[in-house]
């Protein structure tokens, strides 16, 4: 993968950046929504309100001046900014070149999309992101913190990356990346009271590498997004005849008749799915299921929204 | 019961087995890249090199096939065979003999069915086919008759070798086995002659008590419109017992026919028989011993009342009576003048009653080699029946394909 924010003179890749600009921007476009609360009350210097005391405030947040105009106590309260650092980790292995028989594009074409939308959006918020591509066995990590376009410098490294391979064997290879991150960020300023890790992937774990990589986050209370691409022919089968299937990471193969095992792969699809939002759809795991070759705005408009509404 | 007319036509079948390769052997199967394959894929799996598919079209092609194949071979069908028959058929006019009267009634006796052999095949019963040449198709007639009895059918014809009665290859019969059992002679109405007939020249030598013979003869030799002379005769009578002038014999040793009765030197034999030298049975009354040579009639009694020889180039036909009313009706009966009629005219039927010899024993038909080029009667061909049910399953199929294209194509 090429280092980020190097100008590249190709101009497929000019214009696949601009198209990813643009549909990063249509994917948030109207979104009242943004992926966190910018503020929460706290004690600043800027004015929000007043608010009668109750017993356990503080004391020394009473207004004394008011008390002494009104002979009644008061705490004055502001608006606290909040700045959440965002973790883009987006599946670039081969598997994410899956492309149904009626599809446009990959599935990565739409990760790339999402993960470039919600680094504009985050941008929009002023929130630190980081990208984080796994593909070809390794973390490639992208941390934007202190550049200024931090966007664009995401939107590059998307329009160039390329998937393939497997997720890497090694388990804590993400945290480890994670973790990186959050330490060059550390530096980046005041204000990070929160990390958000949103994972783009298709779920493809031939050996658990995905629920390997992750169960760190679930120990460390990562809040984390899990947009699951689910193409419509995996949830439809539309094929028909004598076929052989193989997987682009694993090579792995079945022959068969597709109209007589339809029934079967689409139950074993769907208990494979059901399955996933059981062991990651919690209090602090969100999976959202995204069509890739579908109306990716609604998808990830609704989840923002939900988020939005805790 | 279906029978084949063209069995090889089945060999056709064998094309069933392009069909069957066509929807057994796989083809190069259509891949499809996946992200994964939903749990559990199992291990990596192939398909088998072969494994049936669209079945139904399977089953549209081979019936095609296989109803082009039958419709080769032309099945017809046929209701069941019944049992063999056993018929005697009979030659109208022809000659009887004692065997061949023996043989006709042993043969009726052992159940046989009699009938006349010709158009129709009447029964015996009824009245006898009028003119001698109604069987002349013998042949032919034996062919429809091999179509109409079952296989394994028996039929013992009885008539005379006569080869010119004998038209066309000779038949082989498939379901009818034939046994030739020969008559004397058969009596034939003289061939129609539009044009003005030949003169026959006839020398007449008779004894001095044959007077009475003489005249008999001489009026028959009238009504064969003969002209009696000694030069060059095409046929020489001789009644009596006496020498031939040098001139004739000589004729005759070059070719000429010669006509002899029982002669003198034979002693008269009285006899209470019969004997059919034309249409109709006459009484003997007397008879000579039986001339030596190729017996061409004989007597109820089987014995031979008239034999023929050669004598040089020519031959001689030799009567066992005398052509006198003490000896036979005959004479005075209108098959008298006939009979001279017949053999005094060179006319087809005459010259191949002297050749009869040499055909007799090809004249019945050969025995079943093989299958009957003409159905029986009652059969039903089947072949257009298949022809529109492979036009149907051709279209059925073509249907089938085409439904099978246009979805593909979506």
């Amino acid at each position: 993968m090429a280092d980020a924010g190097v100008i590249e003179p190709d101009p497929r890749l000019r214009a696949a950046l601009h198209g990813l600009a643009l549909t990063a921007r249509q994917l948030v476009a109207g979104a009242v929504a943004g992926l966190h609360p910018s503020r929460r009350p706290g004690s600043a210097r800027e004015f929000s309100q007043y608010r009668a005391y109750q017993p356990g405030d503080e004391p020394r947040r009473i207004d004394w001046k008011l008390f002494a105009r009104s002979d009644r106590y008061f705490l004055r309260e502001s608006d606290v900014d909040t700045r959440v650092a965002v973790d883009l980790v987006v599946d670039a292995t081969a598997s994410m070149r899956h492309r149904g028989p009626a599809a446009a594009a990959e599935k990565f074409a739409a990760a790339r999309a999402l993960a470039a939308a919600l680094g504009f959006l985050a941008e929009t918020q002023g929130d630190p992101v980081s990208l984080h591509l796994v593909g070809d066995g390794a973390v490639r990590s992208l941390a934007t913190a202190g550049r200024r376009a931090p966007g664009d410098v995401i939107l590059r490294t998307l329009a160039r990356a390329v998937p393939a391979g497997r997720w890497p064997a090694d388990p804590a290879a993400l945290t480890t990346a994670l973790r990186k991150t959050e330490h060059d960020g550390a530096s980046a300023g005041p204000g990070t009271t929160a990390r958000l890790t949103v994972v783009i992937t298709d779920g493809h774990q031939p050996d658990g590498e995905i629920r390997a990589a992750l169960r760190p986050l679930r120990v460390r209370r990562h809040e984390v997004i899990l947009l699951r691409l689910v193409a419509r022919d995996e949830t439809e089968f539309p094929h028909r005849g004598q076929v052989r299937f193989e997987e682009w990471e694993t090579g792995r193969f079945l022959e068969a008749e597709a109209g007589a095992m339809r029934r079967r792969l689409l139950e074993a699809a769907a208990a494979e799915r059901a399955a996933w939002r059981r062991e990651w759809d919690g209090e602090r795991f969100e999976t959202v299921e995204l069509d890739p070759d579908g109306a990716l705005e609604k998808g990830l408009r609704a989840c923002l929204r939900r988020r939005m509404e805790r | 019961m279906v029978h084949w007319a063209n069995p090889a036509g089945l060999w056709a079948l064998g094309a069933l087995a392009v069909p069957l390769a066509i929807h057994l052997v796989r083809r190069p199967l259509r891949v499809v890249r996946v992200g994964h394959l939903p749990p559990p894929p199992g291990p990596s799996r192939r398909l088998a090199w072969w494994r049936w598919r669209d079945g139904w079209k399977l089953a549209l092609r081979c019936g095609l096939l296989a109803a082009l194949a039958a419709a080769l071979a032309q099945p017809e069908w046929r209701p069941a065979e019944p049992a063999p028959v056993r018929w005697v058929l009979r030659v109208p006019g022809a000659v009887w003999s004692g065997p061949a009267e023996t043989a006709w009634e042993r043969e009726r006796a052992a159940g046989a069915s009699a009938h006349w052999l010709a158009r129709g095949f009447p029964a015996v019963a009824s009245a006898e086919p009028a003119g001698g040449d109604e069987w002349s198709a013998a042949w032919s007639l034996l062919r429809e008759l091999d179509a109409r009895v079952p296989a394994g059918s028996r039929a013992v014809v009885f008539g005379p070798t006569d080869a010119a009665r004998f038209t066309g290859p000779r038949p082989t019969l498939a379901r009818l086995h034939v046994t030739w059992w020969p008559t004397e002679s058969v009596a034939v109405s003289p061939p129609a002659a539009p044009g003005p007939r030949p003169q026959v020249k006839v020398a007449v030598v008779a004894a001095a008590d044959r007077s009475e013979d003489l005249r008999f003869v001489r009026a028959a030799l009238l009504a064969a419109e003969s002209s009696e002379t000694a030069v060059d005769p095409d046929w020489v009578v001789q009644l009596g017992d006496l020498t031939l002038p040098p001139t004739l014999a000589a004729r005759v040793e070059a070719g000429a026919g010669l006509i002899r009765d029982v002669g003198a030197a034979a002693a008269a034999l009285p006899a209470e028989r019969t004997f059919q030298p034309g249409e109709s049975r006459l009484a003997l009354r007397q008879r000579g011993a039986p001339p030596d040579g190729r017996v061409l009639l004989r007597d109820s009694a089987g014995e031979p009342i008239l034999t023929e020889t050669r004598r040089g180039a020519g031959r001689v036909l030799q009567w066992g009576l005398r052509f006198h009313p003490a000896w036979t009706e005959w004479p005075l009966r209108a098959e008298f003048p006939a009979w001279w009629e017949g053999v005094l005219r060179p006319g087809p039927t005459a010259a191949a009653a002297l050749a009869a010899s040499a055909a007799a024993p090809g004249f019945a038909p050969a025995a079943a080699a093989g299958k009957s080029i003409y159905p029986p009667i009652g059969a039903v061909p089947l072949a257009f029946g298949c022809w529109l049910a492979a036009a149907l399953l051709f279209l059925a199929e073509r249907a089938w394909s085409w439904r099978q294209a246009r979805e593909a194509a979506r």
